[in-house]
């Protein structure tokens, strides 16, 4: 998934940013993901940005109005000009030109090549107006990273349309933080500093054994006055430093036998955790930190518990459940 | 057990029908007639639905053989909010407390390393 930059090329000389990259669908899909605004709001921008379209007529001359907004809540109205429209190889557009729009001008040359009836290269080259102006967007807006996170995140979204894969049944939390990618991945690796946040609330972890490798294991207690010792585990699947870590998590008990979490007998007794660190792009600093997390080898029973409990918090009816609980508190 | 409770409640709630029906029976309790009129449905649909949500303890109702109103009952509905936040809150609670730690260890000139 996401962060890791597999595949992609990114070069770049006094005047342009040219990325590339192979993508595994067939190049008529790729055309849709450019060009339908439906389909736009579901991956245009780097990582965490949000996009939503005011208009778009994908015609030479034409225009897309649109607004981005980063993961720390800035926004960035947007404004594209086509100039040259080819279905299904060709994209040429220009970013900027309004005086509400971001000082952001250059143009794109979107092509897209068939490989094979299901694999596209996808080439994009920037052309700014002058060096001067690829530097302060560079600078300003953190295009080279938000140039591969925005590739990166085409190859998701294609990845996911055609798996028919959405994220109802995963928790998916996604946090800014104001500190370099290093920073926030050392605070995970370095077992000091990963007791001194991971705890649960009032429980004092201790960790017994932390080995970041693949293949390797954390151990840890959780205890709590008054209440029985818990205990995880954690067996680490990947780890690319500084940009993703996965691991699958488990409660156990002191043997580090697998034993169901104490808060619900349909708990998965394993869920994957993936989280990525991803320096932030547009005008924001710090780390963009994304976590996913999904049963593993779970029954469906197990499966739609975790549905319920967490797909359906994102679903906002959560809040709901919440809402009326509160009403119920002061009623009663 | 608690947790089949739990399955039971979370089940029960998970059709949007009889979340409306609950949202309309916190204001307070109604009849079946009451409670169908917003719906587009017939009226044993929405008894069916009544009969999820009473057998999963969240509605009962009221003794009165002509109309039998229904009204909420909040404990289940505690116990899965409750339930329901408790693995999202936890990883909440943690990057809370991740940011204040990256905060404090950028705030000092030099980390010590022990």
């Amino acid at each position: 998934m996401a962060a890791h930059m597999e595949g992609t090329r990114l070069s770049e000389s006094d005047r342009e940013i040219l990325i590339e990259r192979e993508v595994d669908a067939p190049r008529e899909l790729v055309w849709r993901s450019f060009t339908s605004a439906d389909e736009l709001a579901l991956w245009w921008g780097p990582t965490g940005f949000t996009t939503e379209t005011d208009s778009i007529d994908v015609k030479p001359g034409g225009q897309w109005v649109y607004t981005m907004r980063g993961p720390d809540g800035q926004t960035y109205p947007n404004l594209i000009t086509y100039q040259e429209v080819s279905e299904p190889s060709r994209l040429v557009y220009k970013h900027g030109g309004k005086v509400d729009a971001e000082p952001v001008n250059f143009v794109t040359e979107a092509d897209f090549e068939e490989i094979s009836p299901t694999r596209t290269r996808v080439r994009l080259r920037m052309v700014f107006e002058s060096k001067s102006s690829k530097d302060f967007v560079t600078r300003e807006y953190g295009a080279l990273e938000g140039a591969k996170q925005h590739i990166q995140g085409l190859a998701d979204h294609l990845e996911r349309v055609q798996s028919g894969r959405d994220d109802s049944g995963v928790l998916l939390i996604r946090r800014v933080f104001d500190a370099s990618v290093e920073t926030v991945w050392d605070a995970w690796a370095d077992e000091k500093q990963l007791m001194a946040w991971f705890h649960p609330e009032v429980w004092k972890l201790t960790i017994s054994e932390m080995d970041l490798r693949p293949g390797g294991t954390y151990f840890y207690r959780m205890s709590s006055d008054g209440m029985p010792d818990m205990y995880g585990i954690w067996n680490i699947k990947r780890v690319e430093a500084p940009r993703l870590l996965e691991f699958v998590v488990s409660f156990s008990d002191e043997n580090r036998a697998i034993v169901r979490a104490p808060f619900a007998d349909n708990w998965p007794l394993e869920t994957i955790c993936t989280v990525t660190f991803e320096p932030h792009a547009g005008k924001g600093r710090g780390t963009v930190m994304t976590l996913r997390s999904e049963p593993i080898n779970a029954t469906p029973e197990e499966r739609e518990a975790f549905k319920n409990g967490i797909g359906s918090m994102q679903q906002g009816w959560g809040q709901t459940l919440d809402s009326l609980v509160e009403h119920l508190s002061q009623t009663q | 057990m608690v947790a089949d409770t739990l399955t039971v409640t979370l089940s029960a709630l998970s059709d949007p029908t009889r979340r409306a029906i609950l949202g309309r029976l916190a204001e307070g309790e109604a009849t079946v007639t009451e409670l169908a009129e917003p719906f587009d449905m017939t009226m044993p649909a929405i008894s069916k639905h009544l009969k999820v949500l009473e057998r999963a303890g969240l509605i009962e109702r009221g003794r009165d053989k002509q109309k039998r109103p229904c009204r909420l009952r909040a404990e289940p509905l505690k116990e899965a909010a409750e339930w329901i936040g408790h693995y999202r809150r936890q990883w909440e609670a943690r990057f809370d407390r991740l940011d204040e730690h990256l905060k404090s260890i950028q705030s000092k000139p030099e980390t010590p390393t022990e």
